[in-house]
């Protein structure tokens, strides 16, 4: 009866008002963006655009005038559009063939494709030079030939394709399994064959998400610092530039002013993005789909054309990842082959405390990214709380901004006072999850609104706080979306080099910049075996930790 | 617009499973047959699961079957991709394409085949002005309302001259006024094209008033086949007479067998059936009798006596649920044909009307 | 299938939560030191451990190359993270007493270092000298009928296109070291005249200095201009390379420890200095395949270094070298002189 009377008297805002406690951790949210986004964001821009104590645009204004640094920029935009067009066209043929071509051993395809996503980028430069280098295995063992090709823009393009492009290609199959099958069945019918369903029908429906793709490899090429540093000798991106003048000539304004250059073209691109993606909505239309079961072309051409496809980037990227095993179970890959199991022992003995810390951290950036992203996401998608949208443009950002960029940030923000977090695991955690919170937000936003909102409101109507909402009727519901955002925010955190590069400390050491320093060295067995045993870390993480969780986890209750 | 010489349709022995990830497989059609004469319009009718549109999606070559022909003017269609059978299918959805204009979509499977411009320019404005679409040409799909969308996915099928045109449910997704009237638009048109035309629903209306024939389904199989009255009048079975319309089931004996019918007992009373509403009837059997084939008199008057129990005013309509010694049956009649109003309570008396009855054997259905 | 509820889940929520509110690993206690190392990871941790067992003194380190060590250390400034710098080359060292970043230490064991390996007022002492060398592959120059090039002038030969491989001066010690030395020797003008002829013959400028080790010893390219110690270790690794040294003579460094300012733990890190001149904290350098010139006399010399303890050395202008503003000068002109031109 209680209950009762508690409906009927009026509530003006009953989200508002009635949601106090979940209300109350908005600032708080707002308040950690303001810190670890916008802050070292300032702090780095006031870096680069004072000379002297004054303000000035002198710095930037001086790198653009050197021909050198115009070079430098024009390398890392050739390098962007390269990687975002061959990696595109990568990855739409491989989703295509996984969606509509009725071939076996799609399992495993999808497998190796993933496979890059879950390792440090930087392998693909070492793998690489072992097999195409001037001496490498294929190159110059199989073929003879003693080519430099490898170091420079074709090796950093193969390196950054072979790394990035299965993100667009995950991109890519969610459009492609989501597009209204009966435009393609409607085309099919009135008599085009697959190839034309294709360029008629299906690609310019995802032209948008073509786009996105795009835009996304565009940003990862330029945010690269792994590969740029160990491939790309003769040929200078900005992302490497930043870290050669800070770390090189210790030059940190003129660094912050680099850093500066490369946000410029990123941030447009994101805008560019976002402005594409709400234009071109009509790729969502089909909503009421009849029927989900796309066609599986059969004709075969198309089979054999897509297994020969799908099977030739499997067997490159199985190359790679062959020749790191290779690497770390032989003396000296290339010299002495050897088997050997000294570069595993000293993988877990001497990197061990750079292995349990990077799970442990890149555990609690899961934790926090999850929640947080979580939180966040309802604030966007379910209320009407002032400000939201810059909370979400805020939150957002650092999808527009490239990781050494974040890292220089935070390298200059958090090393004076008041915010003195140098050295200590806070500033890593952050970086982690600063860099991944976005897709928290996105996946958390996204599976709200399979959630209809009708739940939302009977739970109110029936005296249910927003937090009770929250937490007894949406986070059930929830669970694979929060899961999944939690274990993107771990594998992200545990294969970024470029944004924790300037945070790293004696305490809190990290393999990814461990197995650069290795490679740099030439200890290219330790830094293969580093490598395997990350990855295969990352693997038992990402299938173990839902398979313990249970099934509610894996598939959740949503419709 | 017209098509050429329309084309006969057979189905012969069609099998069809699904299999599920687990390895299992779930039947969705099991040895369907059925002739589609040339011009006909022939609904395959059934509640949801029933396996029609999988038939569908086989004819258009969407779905690859198991086993079975598929037969157009006695040409095999089943090695055929679906982009070489020619066949025209309406889509529940209209699965319009959104980044064309209703022009563009119209015309797609002309520019498809390379037609020339101009003819693609006589063609989609034929077609467009059959459906009253001429001042909609620019336009997006998502600039039209459902009605208009349905019309654009028909043109769609029509202009290519199909040698059989598929809808599968194109109505479900119009209001309820709107579906009315598409619904006697859609059969004037048939019959002026004259296409060959296999239409699936499960809305029994729908297909009452499009069809030449119809076929009930029912886990992947034909449980009846003929024409609307056919089906409606004289249902081959219980399911049927159930699954079009509503029917009152009591339980009969056959008492006589004379050469025009039978004589059965239901409600206490004796009746008789003619020859063709009782096949094979003997024994224990069930009665089929229409709500609407029964009509309220005074008490004391008509066939039968009972109370009414229950009853339900619709405007148009009222119906009534009648106890008659123990049995409820329902009855529904024209509304306002009698000064006094019945209430619940009132003893009525109730008239049969006989030639309406059908007899199924009790046995089948269990 | 164990099911998770949510309050387990919010528990693992607290326990990340909590993980990260967890303080800096005791750093700045007693008995405690913070090290940064300037050699490979493999004797970088056998000094840390010898200093630990030495002295009980616990020990946390961290690997940096130059560049990495002094950006880090300028960037922790007002929150210095660790106490020590060790072997890291002199001129870099000049660069952060420069910063002032650096506090003086003279040590007792100091008396025992030459005069010219340590800083009469104990800003810096040296440890241990190492000089460039040419590092040749063996099936290279055998493939190609070549010598093992004996001067810096051999290394600008047409035979050797694309075949050089050296630490880019802008990120590498040795690079810098390189450049240096040449400039030095040959003076500004006709020095980056060479140069410019060395660079036609150069395949890449590789980030670290030591990179070129890999490159030479895989034969990916011919040669590699590496300090010495790097190419002994990978000699001593089981590459095919051969050491040459050029003729003219040739340029060191000398690889000091220093204090930070502000160093959190002074006492141990005036305990770290001195253990780092002793004869028995120079040794673990070689035997552990780090082969360095030990700067105190008696400290044991390894075998693969003795042959080359007279080597002809150049006078080396640490201080000219070590001028942050000459050394900005000289590596903005590298950059756009000689990178900016490569294709």
């Amino acid at each position: 009866m209680v209950q009762a009377t508690g409906i009927l008297i009026a509530r003006p805002r009953p989200g508002l008002r009635r949601g106090r406690a979940l209300f109350s951790l908005y600032p708080l949210l707002v308040l950690g963006l303001a810190l670890f986004v916008v802050y070292p964001l300032g702090m780095l821009l006031a870096q680069a655009v004072q000379a002297d104590g004054r303000l000035s645009a002198g710095t930037v204004l001086g790198l653009l005038r050197e021909s050198y640094y115009r070079a430098v920029l024009l390398n890392t935009l050739l390098l962007g559009v390269s990687v975002a067009g061959l990696g595109t066209v990568l990855a739409t043929g491989y989703a295509y063939a996984m969606t509509r071509v009725a071939m076996p051993g799609k399992k495993f395809f999808h497998f190796v494709a993933l496979l890059p996503t879950i390792s440090p980028p930087i392998l693909m430069a070492l793998s690489l030079i072992l097999l195409y280098g001037r001496r490498g295995l294929i190159t110059n063992g199989l073929l003879g030939l003693q080519s430099t090709l490898l170091y420079g823009f074709w090796g950093l393009t193969a390196a950054q394709v072979l790394a990035y492009f299965p993100f667009a290609y995950l991109l890519l199959l969610n459009l492609f399994r989501g597009l209204d099958a009966s435009l393609e069945e409607a085309a099919w019918t009135m008599g085009a064959h697959p190839g034309k369903i294709l360029t008629t029908v299906t690609l310019p429906l995802l032209i948008p998400g073509l786009a996105s793709a795009v835009l996304l490899l565009f940003s990862y090429s330029f945010a690269d610092l792994g590969n740029p540093l160990l491939l790309g000798g003769d040929y200078p991106v900005l992302a490497a530039q930043i870290y050669l003048t800070i770390i090189g000539l210790y030059d940190m304004p003129r660094g912050a002013a680099l850093a500066l250059i490369l946000l410029f073209p990123v941030t447009l691109v994101f805008f560019a993005h976002k402005r594409l993606a709400e234009r071109a909505a009509f790729a969502s239309i089909g909503g009421r789909a009849s029927s989900m079961r796309h066609p599986q072309f059969r004709h075969p051409a198309v089979r054999i054309g897509g297994l020969l496809f799908c099977g030739g980037v499997c067997l490159l990227i199985l190359l790679q990842y062959a020749t790191v095993l290779g690497g770390a179970v032989t003396r000296l890959f290339g010299i002495n082959h050897t088997l050997t199991l000294k570069h595993f022992a000293s993988a877990l003995t001497a990197s061990r405390d750079a292995l349990v810390d990077t799970i442990g951290l890149a555990a609690a950036a899961s934790a926090v990214s999850g929640v947080a992203g979580l939180l966040i996401a309802y604030f966007v998608a379910r209320s009407r709380v002032p400000g939201r949208g810059a909370l979400d443009f805020v939150a957002s950002l650092p999808l527009a901004i490239p990781g050494t960029v974040v890292g220089l940030g935070f390298a200059i923000a958090f090393n004076r006072p008041p915010f003195l977090l140098t050295g200590t695991a806070l500033i890593i955690v952050a970086a982690f999850v600063v860099r991944s919170i976005p897709y928290s937000i996105r996946s958390g936003v996204a599976a709200l609104r399979q959630v209809d909102v009708s739940l939302d409101e009977a739970s109110t109507s029936m005296g249910a706080t927003s937090f009770q909402t929250l937490w007894r009727v949406i986070l059930p519901l929830l669970r694979p979306a929060v899961l999944a955002g939690m274990i993107f925010t771990f594998t992200r955190s545990v294969t970024t080099l470029s944004a924790v590069i300037f945070v790293v400390s004696p305490h809190w050491a990290l393999v990814t910049p461990t197995i650069l320093s290795q490679m740099d060295r030439g200890d290219v067995g330790e830094a293969a075996a580093l490598s395997v045993v990350l990855i295969v870390l990352v693997l038992l993480v990402i299938h173990g930790v839902p398979r313990l969780l249970g099934r509610d986890w894996r598939e959740g209750t949503a419709a | 617009m017209s098509t050429g010489t329309a084309k006969a349709l057979e189905l012969r022995g069609l099998r069809k499973a699904y299999r599920l990830p687990g390895g299992r497989s779930v039947p969705a059609v099991r040895d369907f047959s059925l002739r589609v004469e040339p011009g006909e319009f022939v609904t395959l009718l059934g509640p949801s699961g029933s396996g029609k549109t999988t038939v569908l999606r086989t004819l258009a070559g969407l779905e690859e079957p198991d086993a079975g022909e598929i037969l157009l003017d006695g040409v095999p269609l089943t090695p055929l991709p679906p982009h070489q059978r020619h066949i025209g299918l309406v889509f529940q959805n209209y699965a319009l394409f959104p980044h064309l204009t209703v022009f563009e979509n119209v015309a797609y499977s002309l520019r498809i085949r390379r037609t020339p411009d101009v003819r693609i320019r006589d063609e989609v404005e034929a077609a467009l002005k059959t459906l009253g679409l001429e001042e909609l040409a620019s336009r997006l799909p998502g600039q039209l309302s459902g009605g208009q969308q349905q019309r654009v996915a028909l043109a769609r099928a029509l202009v290519m001259h199909p040698d059989l045109l598929l809808f599968d449910e194109p109505l479900s997704n119009l209001d309820a006024k709107l579906r009315f009237q598409v619904r006697s638009e859609l059969r004037r048109l048939q019959k002026r094209l004259g296409i060959t035309a296999l239409y699936v629903t499960h809305d029994q209306a729908e297909a009452m008033s499009l069809s030449d024939r119809i076929a009930v389904m029912r886990d992947g199989r034909v449980e009846q086949v003929g024409t609307p009255e056919a089906i409606y009048a004289r249902p081959a079975t219980l399911f049927v007479a159930d699954f079009i319309g509503r029917v009152n089931i009591l339980p009969g004996r056959v008492v006589d067998r004379g050469g025009s019918g039978v004589t059965v007992e239901a409600l206490d009373r004796r009746w008789n059936v003619a020859a063709d509403r009782c096949p094979g009837a003997a024994g224990e059997v069930l009665v089929l009798l229409r709500p609407e084939a029964v009509g309220l008199t005074e008490a004391g008057q008509g066939d039968l006596a009972g109370t009414v129990e229950e009853l339900e005013y619709r405007g148009d309509q009222t119906e009534y649920r009648i106890q008659i010694g123990g049995v409820h049956v329902v009855v529904v009649e024209s509304s306002p044909r009698r000064t006094r109003r019945i209430v619940e309570g009132d003893r009525v008396g109730l008239r049969v009307f006989e030639d309406t009855l059908h007899i199924l054997p009790a046995q089948r259905e269990g | 299938m164990a099911q998770v509820t949510r309050r387990q889940f919010t528990g693992m929520m607290l326990a990340g939560a909590a993980a990260t509110l967890v303080p800096q690993r005791d750093a700045g206690a007693a008995g405690k030191i913070t090290l940064y190392l300037g050699p490979p990871e493999k004797t970088s941790s056998a000094i840390a451990q010898g200093f630990e067992k030495k002295t009980g003194v616990k020990t946390t380190h961290l690997r940096l190359s130059a560049g990495e060590a002094i950006n880090r250390i300028r960037a922790e400034r007002n929150n210095p993270q660790a106490s020590v710098l060790y072997g890291i080359g002199l001129p870099s060292m000049l660069t952060l007493k420069a910063d002032d970043l650096l506090v003086p230490y003279k040590s007792p064991e100091a008396a025992a270092i030459p005069a010219g390996y340590r800083d009469p007022d104990g800003w810096w002492t040296g440890t241990d000298v190492d000089f460039i060398g040419i590092a040749s592959n063996k099936k290279f120059l055998q493939e190609k009928g070549l010598k093992a090039p004996r001067t810096w002038e051999d290394l600008t030969k047409p035979e050797l296109k694309g075949q050089v491989c050296i630490g880019n001066p802008a990120t590498s010690g040795t690079g810098y070291t390189f450049l240096t030395t040449i400039l030095q020797l040959m003076g500004e003008a006709k020095g980056w005249e060479y140069v410019h002829r060395f660079n036609a013959n150069v395949a890449q400028y590789t980030r670290s200095g030591i990179g070129p080790t890999q490159l030479v010893g895989r034969g990916e390219v011919g040669v590699g201009i590496l300090f010495a110690h790097d190419i002994l270790g990978s000699i001593d690794q089981g590459f095919p390379i051969e050491m040459s040294l050029p003729d003219e003579g040739t340029g060191y460094d000398l690889f000091c420890a220093v204090i930070l300012k502000g160093a959190p733990e002074m006492e141990e890190a005036k305990r770290f200095i001195d253990w780092s001149l002793t004869p028995e904290s120079q040794e673990i350098l070689a035997a552990t395949g780090y082969f360095d010139v030990p700067t105190n006399p008696k400290a044991k010399v390894h075998d693969l270094v003795k042959p080359y303890v007279n080597v002809k050395l150049i006078n080396y202008d640490f201080a000219w070298a070590g001028n942050s503003k000459i050394r900005q000068q000289l590596v903005d002109k590298f950059q756009k002189e000689i990178l900016a031109g490569r294709k």
